[in-house]
């Protein structure tokens, strides 16, 4: 059986454990403890390991939906999953202080997973806080990235369209990347 | 009650003098660490900062692994986690009654019921702090 | 038709009888194709260079230059005089006088590539006529494979090279002249959504800040906020005929504070327009052989998008492709093909390159890598399958 990791990425309350329960159809494993840190976050739980969730398909394919923790003290879990995972679900919250520097520092910590495979760029609560519109972070993530077009959207991370098209336009991308390196390399 | 507890005083104060104890208590501790289960370091013996921060992070993660592993079993929550390595041990369980969690590294001269014996009697000694008299 | 890109100057054709208009787009073009001038020209005055006929009267703000087309034996003189019989090089001479007078005068405001120096100030309601255009639309390239791509050559590397060239950012819209606007304070009268897509197309290039009215008989009225990005429609899109008989589009200078409070996306109804409403093929401002990037993703999750969108807009975003090599790419017809890109100039999310390009290649869809097909391999095509998409 192959397997397809996907993580999910991003700053505290960007919504990443909503989005994996959106998603898969398991039932999700959450790895989560109460929150101390009530300054950073108002809520009462953060996920300090990893979230899981996966959509099996047919007897062939597993995707597996990681969802990392938002705090940088974890990020050697980033790390770890990092290791096995072909794409990136990035989150981020729009109302949060400082939305596209969160985008651009994550951008930077997760940039070998978009050299070697996919980043999509999900905005979440972008209907409830005026923030940056989406023209300010496309424009972030073409300075993070070299000028890469990296899917961004507004999504709501209840919605399993949205979480669905966030998940199917990675996968797009990356096999889209993929075949035009598989032409180039036939070319060169 | 479980809002800053790294930060409170009594807490880290309480936290450092029951590690003291606990290395009293076993000549093969390497270094403990008390830390929120959301990952801060409440109070650590040994190691240097940057370790035993990293520590706090691992052991919270540690933790919650656990915990899910044990509620997807139906086993109810996870006490203690035990790794074993050629060199040592790293126990690791919950301070009852708090959103603490006690990690502590013994090398390879303890033998793995004396460490977690003075692990949880550092545990029980951690879960004596009064955390109200402390907020007030 | 005029068809100009990289234009770093717009001209005002106003009030100018049809064979002097016609004199001055042909000489236009055959300067920009011949890289004597760069400019965009458009219907209305709201271009840095102004060129009308001798006898009307044109009001004018401070950083606009009027040019006035007299007869021979007009005793007046001046750098922007130009006389008739209309020449090539009068033109030209006339083009690169306003050039200099423009870069040296103080920087107007720069929208993408395309200077905007101001707009005719228009009260509330009062609407004048624009010219419309008596250029054709571009005609729409037949849906099957283009000729050369029988015979492909060993130029695919060239391809691959411009594929890769450096993207420049911000975004560089498609600035294509287009052959009618409708600018602030103009109305524009159509028998067709594409009628007036050049006019909206021209609105949302120039960026002047606009409100507009979409009138569809027996319909509901389409209001447009394009400072806010955001329209209002009720029933949208169920209320709104692919095929009407007649649309008109009113377009006023936004006053402060007229703003819609509230409504759809903007970016919806462009892609409504793009996708649905313009017909078979490409916009007129577009031609079969530009090449075209995605510059940013559409907001996927406002739209009314299928998973064939979903994967051109991934070849796009990784290749610089033709219409034509985006149906072949994606396996679609190539009238959804052009109709992806129709919306994504609309709304401004294409760069637009129009070279002397080697002969094109379409990259093969790739067993097991590939977004080539539904069926294929791909983890894509297994994932709609199971989501039942």
């Amino acid at each position: 059986m192959a397997e397809h990791v996907i993580l999910f990425a991003g700053p505290m309350c960007a919504g990443k454990t909503t989005a994996i329960r959106s998603l898969s159809e398991i039932e999700t494993i959450s790895t989560e403890a109460a929150n101390t840190d009530r300054e950073t976050a108002d809520k009462d739980t953060t996920t300090v390991a990893l979230d899981y969730g996966e959509i099996t398909i047919g007897d062939e394919d597993k995707v597996r939906l990681y969802g990392l923790p938002g705090q940088r003290r974890f990020d050697f879990m980033w790390r770890i999953l990092m290791e096995r995972a072909v794409g990136l679900v990035l989150l981020v919250n729009n109302d949060a202080a400082d939305p596209l520097g969160q985008l651009a520092e994550f951008l930077e910590e997760f940039a070998e997973l978009h050299e070697r495979g996919g980043i999509v760029v999900g905005i979440t609560r972008a209907d409830i806080a005026e923030g940056p519109s989406l023209g300010d972070y496309a424009q972030t993530i073409a300075k993070s990235t070299s000028g890469a077009i990296i899917p961004v959207f507004t999504v709501d991370a209840r919605d399993g369209n949205h979480m669905q098209t966030c998940l199917l336009s990675l996968i797009a991308n990356i096999e889209s990347r993929a075949a035009l390196a598989y032409q180039q390399e036939q070319a060169a | 009650m479980s809002d800053k507890l790294h930060k409170n005083p009594v807490v880290v104060e309480h936290a450092r003098a029951a590690l003291e104890t606990f290395r009293s208590h076993s000549k093969s501790l390497g270094y403990a660490t008390i830390l929120t289960t959301d990952g801060f370091e409440v109070a650590s013996i040994a190691g240097d900062a940057q370790q035993t921060r990293r520590v706090a992070s691992m052991a919270s993660s540690m933790q919650a692994l656990g915990d899910a592993v044990a509620r997807d079993l139906k086993m109810g929550t996870c006490d203690y986690i035990i790794i074993a390595a050629p060199s040592g041990y790293v126990i690791q369980l919950r301070v009852p009654g708090y959103d603490l969690v006690i990690a502590a590294h013994f090398d390879s001269a303890e033998t793995l019921g004396k460490a977690l014996s003075v692990a949880r009697l550092a545990a029980n000694d951690m879960a004596q702090v009064s955390v109200a008299a402390a907020a007030a | 038709m005029l068809a100009f890109v990289k234009a770093r100057y717009t001209v005002g054709l106003i009030g100018l009888d049809i064979v002097d208009r016609a004199k001055v787009n042909i000489i236009l073009e055959k300067a920009f194709a011949d890289g004597e001038a760069s400019w965009l020209a458009l219907y209305n005055d709201s271009c840095d260079l102004i060129i009308t006929s001798g006898n009307l009267p044109v009001e004018a703000m401070d950083e606009q230059i009027v040019a006035r087309i007299v007869d021979a034996d007009c005793p007046d003189d001046g750098p922007f005089l130009l006389r008739r019989p209309l020449s090539h090089e009068a033109i030209v001479s006339l083009l690169r006088n306003a050039e200099a007078q423009l870069d040296s005068s103080a920087p107007a405001p720069e929208y993408g590539r395309l200077k905007v120096t101001g707009v005719t100030e228009v009260q509330p309601g009062e609407e004048r006529a624009v010219e419309m255009a008596e250029a054709a639309p571009a005609a729409a390239p037949a849906p099957q494979m283009h000729p050369q791509f029988a015979a492909l050559g060993p130029s695919y590397q060239q391809q691959i090279a411009a594929q890769q060239a450096p993207r420049p950012y911000p975004p560089t819209q498609a600035q294509r002249g287009v052959a009618a606007s409708a600018n602030a304070g103009s109305e524009t009268v159509g028998e067709s959504w594409a009628d007036i897509s050049i006019a909206l197309y021209s609105i949302l290039q120039t960026r002047v800040p606009t409100m507009a009215r979409i009138n569809l008989p027996h319909a509901e009225s389409i209001l447009i906020d394009f400072p806010g990005r955001r329209f209002q429609c009720a029933g949208f899109p169920d209320s709104i005929p692919l095929q009407p008989h007649q649309v008109v589009l009113r377009a006023t200078l936004a006053q402060p504070g007229q703003g819609l409070p509230q409504g759809q996306p903007l970016e919806r109804l462009l892609w409504f327009i793009g996708t649905r409403a313009l017909g078979a093929g490409l916009a007129p401002w577009l031609c079969a052989e530009d090449r075209c990037r995605l510059v940013q993703w559409p907001n996927f999750t406002v739209l009314d998008h299928s998973i064939d969108h979903m994967r051109m807009t991934a070849a796009m975003g990784n290749g610089l492709l033709t219409a034509e090599e985006l149906s072949l790419l994606s396996g679609v017809p190539f009238q959804k093909a052009a109709g992806i890109l129709n919306a994504f100039s609309l709304m401004g999310l294409l760069h637009i390159e129009r070279q002397p390009a080697p002969a094109p290649r379409v990259p093969a869809p790739v067993a097991g890598t590939g977004v080539g097909t539904r069926s294929s391999g791909s983890l894509f095509g297994k994932l709609i399958r199971k989501m039942g998409l």
